[in-house]
This record gives structure tokens, sequence and C-alpha cells, in this order.
């Protein structure tokens, strides 16, 4: 299909498996790796880019509507006979919304958990390509939606549609309720269109910004006047009244335009498969894509009718793809970071506020994009804010430890005057976190191999870093595990007393590497 | 960069930092840069507002003399009545009243119709237009208005030889305009998260943990953090251990400047407040930095703005307001000036969902006790109007170019370009040193 030349299957080993499963999915353990490597490249891509679309999921208890409307709500509240009960209701409602926002960014967070490369499993791409249509299609929680069904819906409906051709997602994209209210084209009129979403269908979701004219703006913004929500029971309405009707001229082309042709001329645009390209390259192959990477890309998109499964089975097949170009040149996003950690480690998702407080922290809150342009990865993902954060969350997984209140705590500890040992006990939060580095090893069969400290070092390294370490990261870690708990130099051994303790020290200053950041 | 000797860093650092510099990985940039900086109590500070989302200037400084603009705003129009008089056709906001008294005592300088050549109604392209000062009739620009200030602010041939000053933005994200050639800035928003926690049990291995750390994040001699995520490995990993090494040792001073110093005066209960509040207490604390950026969003206002409007004004000028209250109170108000825009201004005609849609040139406002106040150039011609919108008469750059030879005292011409004539909106006797 594209002009990539195909990487040879010789080439294809576990390291390479595991930079497929990091880039199609959220990673997973070496010993997924090593079992997709085995299928050999064809298969192994084959296993992640062929799965039947996930088209019926039960929706989750948080994703339901309140049984009172918000019309009802408000005329109960203002019946009551106080201000301090009104308070009270609205406080009430306002908690209960809070829960199911947070319960639905778990739900999210544990079938992204759940993905896994063998048969059976949730298929990893799938769940990359609903948060990379997220992030695409951003639409926040805040401000104008504030309930969960919609956005559940909107989840399941990129889900549903992840691999979908590109016109398909948009025709279901300016019927989307929480999209429509979003942009506020629910309330655009015939009279006095509102633009806001018809600008960005073209800047941010389609053509990117350049090739319409403020004119096809204005038109588009008639065409999809009417493409509106019923909003108590937030299903897509189109409200014929609203709607214009008349002749439009849109990207030269003139008609009686609606949102379907609309969708249909964006698409006709070599600027739409280029936008798209792009943005695919940028999440799936490399930051900031040379524009020699892009067309051929961006052709081909386009020749196919916009079938992105020919076009990420072609990718992940290329020999590109498994260049030093690409390998290791990309930051991981936030959630990917902590799923895949959490993979490594083979622990589930722990159920606790600070889980999605760290999220927050480190720049990726699901279902509060920054804005309409979704999160834009690369560079954006570190500042001084996010990096130490990204680093004290290994803290956290490793021992439970808040990522940004630790250091407070510990001065109060020190100014009572209690141990380091003793204050670690009680911040430990052992029933969130409940990892032993050494039934890891165990399980894998490898404990008897573990002859040295540097044994010890290069597992740790294997199983969370999955590609070959930095001599500088090697050296690190290997320092480390040379180093007993009073500082002074002892080997790690198997038999340790405090194995455990000390392989967590390994692994958690694995994770606060800069090589970490990246896959 | 913090630091004026290495002493004065050693003594100053708490157990991270200190133990960074005791080992002998510091960074050499922290402390060989910090002469280069000149901030201290007699330098000047540019505080710069953004207002995110497009600002609709008409309905900020309103023309209520103008029948067209009532016409073009059937629903959301304010009558003379309603807005606080500058002159006979102009006034502000009701919202803005604190703004009023600022602009009475003529430390409020309005600069009216400003823009840039052929207007991008991308809010993105837009505010990168803004942040670059590159617009859509020449080539682009990745590094920032500010940023380009830092490099001129550099010692060496080569902006990473002996790097310049940094900015602070206060909030989650690091602005474009602070990108530059020399270093990294810092995004502020929690200086609690600033610093590396050992898991060690015992203070000894933790000690051991922190120095390898140091050693894993330690930026690599003569070695440019401007490269950013390029997609280039050792690039890359450069960038983050920069951003890294600057957090840990920028953190410990922050924590201590924010333990000490208090905010003089009540704020609002808002984002922005809270933003502005960090920066007062930080210029009260002599942090060595002379740019700071804060935001406020909610500006894009598509539908039912005019009860949405009020509140962000409100906001606007009540925490702006509180936090000179606060300078005038720790005597320094007269080293600091504060710089408001937004990437747009709104349609002229509001749109059916009683908002109005993006628009082009709108009004900048800088407000200080050492600017020139007043309202600069001419009222919006509504009868003269590109695609519906306000046509630009100033171009931002001249502002820009005011704040950097008269504010900051760095030649503004390399690092805009020619032809940006400056404003007489800074008083004449506070060049900067």
């Amino acid at each position: 299909m594209t002009p990539l030349s195909p990487q040879p299957a010789s080439e294809f080993d576990a390291y390479a498996a595991a930079h497929l499963l990091w880039r199609a999915g959220f990673g997973g353990t070496w010993e997924q790796a090593t079992e997709l490597a085995d299928l050999g490249i064809d298969g192994a891509v084959e296993r992640l880019v062929d799965f039947a679309p996930t088209t019926e999921l039960a929706a989750p208890d948080c994703a339901s509507l309140p049984e009172e409307s918000a019309k009802e709500f408000e005329a109960r509240v203002a019946d009551l006979p106080d201000e301090e009960s009104r308070q009270k209701a609205r406080h009430a409602r306002n908690e209960q919304a809070r829960l199911q926002i947070a319960e639905m960014k778990f739900w999210w967070l544990d079938r992204m958990m759940s993905t896994s490369p063998r048969v059976g499993g949730v298929p990893p791409l799938e769940e990359k390509l609903t948060l990379f249509w997220h992030s695409h299609f951003a639409t926040g929680y805040q401000d104008k939606i504030e309930l969960t069904f919609p956005l559940w819906r909107q989840n399941q409906t990129f889900r549903s549609l992840a691999l979908a051709r590109f016109p398909d997602q948009l025709r279901a994209l300016i019927r989307d309720p929480a999209m429509l209210v979003w942009l506020d084209n629910a309330s655009s009129d015939r009279h006095r269109p509102n633009e806001n979403f018809a600008r960005e269908l073209m800047e941010l979701f389609s053509t990117g910004v350049g090739p319409y004219s403020e004119k096809d703006v204005k038109e588009s913004a008639r065409a999809l006047t009417g493409f509106s929500v019923n909003r108590d029971d937030w299903t897509f309405h189109f409200r014929d009244k609203a709607h214009d009707p008349e002749e439009k001229i849109f990207f030269g082309q003139s008609g009686a335009f609606s949102g379907d042709d609309v969708v249909r001329i964006i698409c006709e645009q070599p600027a739409t498969a280029h936008f798209m390209a792009r943005k695919l390259l940028d999440y799936f192959v490399c930051t900031q894509p040379d524009p020699e990477m892009i067309t051929p890309v961006a052709e081909a998109y386009r020749a196919s009718g916009y079938d992105l499964k020919a076009l990420l089975r072609e990718l992940f097949r290329s020999r590109l793809f498994y260049s030093d170009r690409v390998r290791n040149a990309v930051v991981k996003t936030s959630v990917s970071l902590a799923i895949g950690a959490l993979k490594s480690m083979r622990v589930p998702l722990p159920a606790n506020d600070l889980t999605l407080d760290s999220l927050r922290l480190m720049g990726q809150d699901l279902f509060f994009p920054p804005d309409v342009n979704g999160w834009p990865g690369g560079a954006d993902w570190i500042n001084s804010n996010t990096l130490l954060v990204r680093y004290n969350f290994a803290n956290f997984l490793m021992y439970g430890v808040s990522p940004d209140e630790f250091k407070v705590f510990e001065r109060k500890m020190i100014d009572r005057g209690t141990s380091r040992r003793e204050f670690l006990k009680e911040q430990r939060k052992e029933s969130l976190v409940t990892w032993s580095p050494r039934a890891h090893l165990e399980k894998s069969g490898e404990i008897r191999r573990m002859v040295t400290s540097k044994d010890i070092a290069d597992y740790y390294l294997r199983e969370f870093l999955q590609r070959k370490p930095s001599r500088d990261l090697r050296d690190a870690i290997v320092q480390l595990a040379e180093t007993d708990g009073s500082g002074g130099r002892r080997s790690m051994s198997v038999s340790d007393p405090n194995f455990d303790d000390r392989a967590r020290g390994l692994v958690h200053l694995i994770m606060s590497s800069p090589d970490y950041q990246l896959t | 960069m913090f630091f004026h000797t290495r002493r004065e860093f050693l003594s100053t650092g708490l157990k991270g930092a200190g133990l960074l510099a005791a080992s002998a990985f510091v960074p050499a940039f922290i402390t060989r840069t910090a002469a280069a900086v000149g901030a201290g109590r007699d330098s000047s500070i540019l505080v710069v507002v953004q207002l995110s989302g497009g600002n609709d200037g008409l309905n900020t400084v309103v023309p209520f003399r103008d029948d067209l603009y009532a016409k073009a705003r059937p629903t959301l129009h304010l009558t003379a009545n309603e807005t606080l008089p500058l002159n006979d056709e102009l006034g502000l906001h009701p919202a803005l009243s604190s703004f009023k008294s600022e602009f009475d005592a003529g430390r409020l300088a309005i600069v009216q119709n400003v823009g840039y050549p052929n207007p991008n109604r991308s809010h993105f392209r837009s505010m990168e237009i803004w942040h670059t000062g590159a617009d859509d009739t020449g080539p682009r620009k990745v590094e920032g208005w500010l940023g380009r200030y830092f490099d001129a602010t550099c010692a060496g041939a080569q902006p990473h030889e002996r790097p310049g000053e940094i900015g602070v933005s206060i909030g989650k994200v690091m602005p474009q305009a602070f990108r530059n050639q020399s270093n990294v800035g810092i995004a502020l928003s929690d200086p609690n998260t600033f610093q590396w926690n050992p898991s060690g049990e015992t203070s000894s291995f933790a000690k051991v943990q922190e120095q390898i750390f140091s050693k894993l994040n330690q930026p690599a001699p003569g070695m440019s953090a401007a490269g950013g995520i390029t997609g280039n490995e050792v690039e890359t990993i450069e960038f983050l251990r920069h951003t890294a090494m600057n957090a840990v040792v920028a953190g410990d001073s922050i924590r201590g400047i924010l333990r000490k110093e208090k905010n003089r005066g009540a704020y609002p209960d808002s984002q922005l407040a809270s933003q502005l509040q960090m920066v007062a207490r930080l210029i009260s604390g002599d942090f060595p930095s002379r740019v700071y950026y804060v935001n406020q969003g909610g500006y894009d206002t598509h539908a039912d703005q005019l009860g949405h409007h009020a509140r962000l004004l409100g906001d606007f000028s009540g925490s702006v307001s509180a936090f000179l209250t606060d300078l005038r109170r720790q005597k320094t108000s007269d080293r600091v000036t504060v710089l408001a825009f937004s990437e747009f201004g709104r349609r002229v005609a509001e749109n059916g969902s009683q908002g109005t849609d993006h628009g082009a040139a709108a009004p900048m406002f800088v407000i200080g006790d050492s600017i020139r106040g007043g309202l600069h150039g001419q009222a919006p011609d509504l009868s003269d109007l590109v695609d519906g919108d306000v046509r630009h008469k100033i171009d931002f750059r001249q502002v820009y170019a005011s704040l950097l030879d008269s504010w900051l005292g760095t030649p503004s011409r390399p690092i805009l370009g020619e032809g940006y004539e400056p404003l007489p909106i800074i008083g004449p006797d506070r060049s900067a040193v």
C-alpha cells in the first residue's frame, strides 16, 4: 500500500515486539513481548491490528444519567424552605457527579489495564486508538456537559469505530451529543449560525489550519445548523426548523449542503489525509515526523479510502517503525507511563484517589483534555511540574507514598523525631500497592539465574525498560544494587532478608530516569 | 541561575539541592549564570496576563455612542448608562470597576485596535502568532518573543554556553512565548512537586539514591536543552535532564520564599488570583526572575456570553487590582508592569446563541505605577470592517517593542524585527537597569 519497505522478519526479537506493544498498546510484561516475538513480525502485527470491534459494551453504573433531571432538580431546590437546605441539596448533587466521573476514569483505566496481546484479551490497539480519538476529538466534562453519560457514549463510539474509515468517524462525530454541546452546535440556528464547531471540525479535526477560507467556515456552519441534541435523554436530534436548507458554497462546490456533504467534501481534500497522517505518525511512530515521511503515508491513506487498519498494519511492519529514528523517540503519555509500569509489575491499578491525582499532576486527566486541541503530546508532557511527578509516581507504585506530599510529611516526622524507617512504615499504604519484586522474580522462573547483583539489576531493567539500557543507566542501577542499607558496599543477593526493599529501590530509580520516559 | 555564587547556592540549598550541589555533578549553568540575571531589588519586572479564548474587546471597552454597535449586538450590547465612561464615546464594562480607578489615576493604558496583518481566527494559530511574534505574512518562528529576550541576556557566544534569564509561568504548562535557545523555563503550579523523593529505608541509603538520581539527571556539559522533544533520543534526554534539575534547584528556593512571604491584602477567590498571589510572593522574596506569566481561560464565548463575560472581567480586574495593591504595600509596585492580551477579539455581529464568534483586533491593557495611562489609538471604526471584524490599527509587536526597549531595557529590534515603532506607554523616567 505505501512505499514503506518492510522490516526483515529475522530482525524481529523480543525487544522489537516490546517496542510494538508499547506503541500499539500500553506495554505489557516481558513475557508477553517474548510470546509476541515468537509469532514472528507478521503474526505479531496481525495479532494487534486484527480484532473484532467492540460494538456491544455494557455501560458501567457510573455512566448513568441522574434519575432526577437538571430541570427537575432545580425545581425541587427552588421549593426548599431555606438557603442552607438548598446548599445542602446542591452539594449532594455535586458530590454524586464528582464520584461518577472519578469512577468512569477508573473504569477506562481498568479497561486499559486489561488489554493483552494474548488471544481473548481486550485488544490493546482498540484502547490505544480510543485514547487517540479522545484526544483528537477532544471533548471535556467541565462547564458545558458535567454528566458522565454523554461522555461514556462518545467514548464507546470512539471505541466501536476505532479502526473505522475516517469519513465514517466524522459522520458519527457530527451526530455526537457530547461534541455538539461542547462546541455549541446544539444551539446553532439558521438565522445566526454558531461557527464554533464548524471551524474546529476543519482546523483541529480534519484539514488542519490553512486550506479553508473564512467563507468556508461560515458556509459549513450553515450546513451544520440543526445538528442538535435532545437534552432530556442526551440523544442526537435534528432540529428541522433550525437547519438552513439553502444553497451553500463550500471548498468551491455548491449545493443545498447538510452535515454529511460537509464531511464528504472535507474528506475529498488532500489536506485532510495529510493532517491525519501527520497526527497518526506523531502518535504511533515518532514525534514531529518529517514531511518526507508524511506525504507517502498520506497519499496511501487517502487512496485506500482512509483504511486505517491497512495503514497501521503497513506502518507496524515497516523498517521505518523499527529504525533508530523511531525507537525510544516518543515521550510516553502519562496514562501509558502509569499503565505500562503497572503491567510490568503485574499488579492491578491502585483504586485510590492518588492514582487519579498523579495522572492529573502528570498532565493527563481523562475526560478533562486541556482544551479542544486535546493533549498536544511530545515536549508538552514534560515541564518542571510534570517530570518530577512522573519520577515520584514510581515512589507511589513502589511504596504507596503520595507523589506530592512526601517531603511535607517527612518534615513533620523529622520535627517529631521519628526515624525514617518508622515514617515510611506510616506512609506506606500497603493495602494500595502490595508488590513483591521477589515474587515477580520467582514467577519468572529466573531466580536461580540471579548470581550477581548485576544479574538482578539487568533483570529489573529488562522487565521495566524493555529495551537495552544506556550505559549511564545500567551503571547507575548496578551501583545501587551494590550498595547496602547503610550506604556501604554490599552486593545484592536473592537471599537478602530485605531483598524486596532493595529491589523496589532499583525499580524506583529505573523509573526516575530520563530513559524511562521514552518509548 | 537562582544564586549569585556557588557559596550562596550551597548555603541556601536545603537537603535535596544541597546534596546535589555537594556532589560532583552540580549543573554548571545554575551557578555560573546567576550574575548575568541582574534581577534583584532594582530591576524591572514584567507580568503577562493571558486572557485565553478570545476576549470580546467591544464589550470590554464599549463604543456606546456608535449605533452600529447596538445594531450588531441586539441582545449583547451594553448601554451608555451601564458602562463606566472613559470619555464621550467609550466606556468600560461595568465589571471592570477597579480598572476604572486605575485608569483615573493614570495607571491603566488601553491600547486600541491591536492586531496584526492577515488575522488568523484559529485560537491555536493566533496564539502562536502572539507568542512567537511571527505572523502569516512571514516565516514561522519556534522561539517565543520572551524566549528571544532571554537569549538576548546570554553572556556567551552560543546561548547554551552561558544561558541567560529564564521566566516563571504560573500554571500547568509552559507558554511558547518562553521557548528559547539556551534553557528551559519553570512551569510552576505546586512547588511541593518540585522534589525527588528517595525511597531508601535509612537516610544513608536514601543519600546514595539521591546521588545516583542526580547523576542520571545531570545535564551534559555544553549541551543545549533547547532541542526539546525532537525525536532525537540524545537531545530529548538532555531536555529532560535540564527540566528535572531546574525544577529541583528552583523548587527549594521557591518553597523557601513561599514559606516566608505573605500576601498583603485580600484577593478574589479564583485561579487567576491565586496565580498572581504566588507571583507577588516571589517578587517580594526577590526570586531572580524578571518575567512572570499567568493565564485566565474561558473567553471563548460562543454562547450565553453576557453573564459569563461579566464574571470573567470581574475576576480579571479584581485579581489584577488586588495584585497591584499587594505590590504597593510591599513597595515594589514601581518595578512591576502588567501586560494583558488575548489571541483575538470577537465578531462584531453576535450569533444566534447569544454569543460571539472569533474576530480580529481588540484592545490590550498595560497596567502599573510606572506607565503612562490613558487611551492610546482611536476607537474602533465599525463602518470599516474586514470580514465582519474590527480592523487592526496598532500592531501588537509595537506594544512588545515598547516593553522591551523602555521597560526590560533590551533593544527590541533584534528580537522582533524591523518596523515596529514603540508606543509612548512607559513612563519616561523608568527605563530598566
